[in-house]
This record gives structure tokens, sequence and C-alpha cells, in this order.
């Protein structure tokens, strides 16, 4: 597709009504072009606008629905949430690797326990930025496998199974990490992911670890570097100290390459 | 029109996201106020059933408490109010089994006086529904009045596209046009909501822009 192809169908992008392969090309494409990201924000403000075409309307029981709304809206903040005073971007200075892990939340839950999930949590998250995606509810997290925005990376080593993968939910800003056979790491070292770019550095996604039987689920917000990354072909692992590193300091050991959860 | 009538008209939207962003929940509180009843009729519109309207209606609000500091939602490429709608959209349409859902009226949409647009055989547009609901804030007038001056085909892709979220292959299959002349009904429309849209973006419905 030529550029103005492209343009021409930035409107129907903008509605969510290209099919897949389409609108894959043409996230691919947004990444590099400022025209047509002009547009696409445009008719993003259209698209809003046609929710007031149709007439508001009261619910049957408002102050119910209201109650419900902020009651279960609220009900998945993490108990700990102390978020940053400062926007997100004015926070990040010269040094990449700081930038990247002052966007990172992360938050790993063993097994299915996810009503436990918020005290994992507590223990396990650090105080970077807010880690309110961290913790979902049961449904919500599932939800977040699937749709018509997600993403999925099988990592392996070459020509072998997958050991593990990464769910890219772009609605709801959120990687999910399933690991189930990735061995635990040593005292004081952690895994990392990283986003591969061709021709720029790696990005980190996050770190998290595996327990002893090889498994692991996280949730990890989505940090605004990885999103200005644009375009990402793979995704990696490797394993790093504690904490995480600016750059890999050793090749892969999983890699693969993303493509759309159909 | 807000759920129980604007209470803090000093505040911006955007001032009131910043605060839902930090973990404030009387501010989700009183964005839904400000926009509960827009998110409600948009999510009956495409829903077409009260209850679903209701669920869409939290998930969309739990969706806004969660990604408020999100960099999917910035201050500056859109307001608060659109982005809102978006997510309320998007929680519609998954709502629905692909394609159904919203009536929308055939090419011979009617519109009568009492703003209620109905077809020959009596269906419903969802533009233009629910006559008794609370009347439309002026920037929704202005974007009625553009729909309704578009040429039929034009708005009917629209609302297809919009209100059952179908793609442009489906809705070519569905009103048996090629997809070249879909995507150019699209585009079209779209542009001719461009101005109302350039218009609307400074004061959008509910929003004062004081601080």
């Amino acid at each position: 597709m030529t550029h103005e192809t492209f343009l021409e169908s930035a409107a129907a992008f903008a509605l969510g009504a290209l099919d897949q392969r389409d609108h894959g090309a043409y996230e691919r494409h947004l990444a590099t072009c400022e025209e047509c990201q002009r547009a696409v924000a445009e008719y993003r403000n259209v698209a809003g606008l046609l929710a007031y075409a149709v007439p508001p309307a009261a619910p049957r029981d408002g102050a119910a629905l209201r109650q419900r709304v902020v009651q279960e809206a609220t009900a998945v903040r993490p108990l700990h949430a102390a978020p940053r005073a400062s926007a997100r971007r004015s926070t990040w200075g010269v040094t990449p690797w700081l930038a990247a892990a002052a966007g990172l939340t992360i938050a790993a839950v063993s097994g299915a326990a996810w009503q436990r999930a918020r005290s994992d949590a507590a223990r396990l998250a650090t105080d970077l930025d807010a880690a309110r995606a961290g913790i979902a509810s049961r449904d919500s997290t599932i939800a977040a496998f699937f749709g018509p925005e997600v993403h999925v990376v099988s990592l392996s080593e070459p020509e072998q199974k997958p050991k593990m993968r990464v769910y890219w939910n772009h609605t709801r800003n959120l990687f999910v990490v399933t690991a189930f056979n990735v061995p635990a790491p040593p005292a004081g070292k952690t895994y990392q992911l990283w986003a591969m770019v061709k021709g720029k550095p790696p990005v980190s996604m996050g770190t998290f670890n595996t327990d002893a039987s090889g498994r692991a689920t996280a949730l990890i917000q989505v940090a605004s570097s990885v999103i200005d990354a644009g375009h990402i072909d793979d995704c990696a692992l490797t394993l790093e100290p504690a904490g995480g590193s600016p750059q890999p300091t050793e090749t892969p050991r999983l890699i693969g390459a993303w493509r759309h959860v159909d | 029109m807000s759920a129980t009538g604007l209470q803090s008209e000093q505040v911006s939207d955007a001032a009131l996201m910043a605060r839902v962003a930090s973990g404030d929940e009387r501010a989700l509180g009183e964005l839904y106020d400000r926009h509960g009843h827009t998110a409600y009729g948009l999510a009956l519109a495409i829903t077409d059933r009260e209850t679903d309207a209701e669920r869409v209606v939290a998930d969309a609000f739990s969706d806004v408490w969660k990604n408020a500091a999100a960099t999917t939602w910035r201050s500056g490429d859109r307001s608060a109010a659109t982005w809102i709608m978006t997510v309320v959209r998007r929680r519609a349409l998954a709502m629905r089994p692909a394609g159904s859902g919203a009536r929308i009226g055939g090419a011979g949409t009617v519109v009568d006086e009492r703003g209620r647009d109905r077809t020959p055989d009596g269906n419903v547009s969802p533009t233009g529904r629910g006559g008794g609901a609370a009347p439309r804030q002026p920037s929704g007038e202005a974007v009625v009045s553009v729909l309704r001056a578009l040429p039929a085909p034009q708005r009917l892709v629209l609302e297809l596209a919009y209100f059952r979220g179908l793609p442009v292959r489906e809705i070519a299959r569905e009103i048996h046009e090629t997809e070249h002349a879909v995507g150019s009904h699209l585009r079209l429309a779209m542009d001719a909501l461009r101005r109302v849209a350039a218009m609307a973006s400074s004061t959008t419905p509910a929003q004062v822009a004081r601080v």
C-alpha cells in the first residue's frame, strides 16, 4: 500500500473498520508517518463525537448504577498504589534505562490465585509508577488474553517448543506473561523481557521470576518507552542481575516474533 | 446532559482525569456524573439492551479508572470525553455478537419531528432514537444535523461502522457495494463531520475549560 492509500484509510482505521491484517499493516505504517498520525488523531476525535449523535439516556436506577460503577471500578485498584505526582514523561531524563525502569509496574502472581493477587502484589511490586493495572480480577485478566487488540509472542529456543508466552493487550496497556517451562533464576538474578526493533537497541519490557516449577504469570504495565519504540519485531528473554539491566548483558535465551491473536 | 447536573463546573475534564489517574475515587464519580448519561445512551444504542448497557458502562469506567494515566490516552491528542466514549464504544461492541445489536434504519431513513428516525417499515435508527431522553448537548445537535444532511449511503455506512462495529468488508457484503465504494462513503462521511469535530474539540459537552 502506498502512503496515499494509507491516508485514504485513516478514517476507517480510526473507526476500527479495517480487518486484522490491514489494521496491523496500518499500525506499522503509523509508526513512521506523521501525516497519517495526524489524520488518525483527527478522525478519532470525529469518532468520539459520534457518541453524541445519540441522545443521552438515564438508566432505570441511576443511583444504583453510579454506585456500582464506582465500586466495581475502584475495587481493582491495588491496596498500596502510590502513584507519582509528576507526569510519567517528565520524570524521564537522559538515561534511557532509568526511563524504562520508571515506567514499569510489576506484579508477579503464582498459579491462578487471583484473589491472593493483591497481597502478593503488595509484596512483589516495586515502588515505581502505580501498579494500577497489575492487579485485575480473574475475569478481566482472562479477558486480557483475547480480543481484537491483542498480540502474542511465543518464546522458545531456536526450533524448539515454546517455553513461555507474552500477550500484549493494547486495550488495557498490559503485558500478560505466562511462563510454563523456564527454570527459576538463581539467587540475585531475574528474567528480563526485551522488545526488539530492527536497527535499534532493545527496549526493556520488564522483569519477572518463575518459581521452582518453572512457571509464572505476571502482569506488566506497558511502559511508554515500549509504545514509543514503534513497530516491534521480536521479543527476547535474558537473565539479568536482580532489578534488571539497562541493556541485555547476554545473548537471548529465548526469542520469538510477535503475531496477532485470532 | 449529566446524570445529576454539573456539580463542579470549575474543574475541567482534564483535571478530573488527572485526579482519577492519581487514585481519587471521588473524581471518578464526578466523571461519571458528567458523562454517565452520554455513555449509557451510547451503550444502549449499540447493545440495544438495558442490562447490557449497564454492564458496558460499569466496565468502561473500570477501564477509565485503570488506564487514566496510560499513554494510550493523552490529553493533548483528544478530550477526556472523547476518550471515554471510545472506551464505552469498544466495550459495547465487544458485548454483542459481531454485526448484531444496533438497529440500523435502511437507506430510506426518514427523520420525523421528534428526532426519531424511522424507516418506512418502522425500524429505529440509532441516531435520533429515544424520544423522551434528555435533550442533546449543542455539539450533539450539530453532529446530528450533519448526519441527516449526509447522502443516505454515507450515513448508512457510517452507522454500520460505528454502531455495529462492522469492518469495511462486512459492510460491503451487507449493502452489496464494493469495498472501495464503502471506503469512499466512510471517508466522505467522516470528512463531513471533521468540521464539527474541530469546532467541538475546544468545548466538549459537560466540560468547562476552566481549571
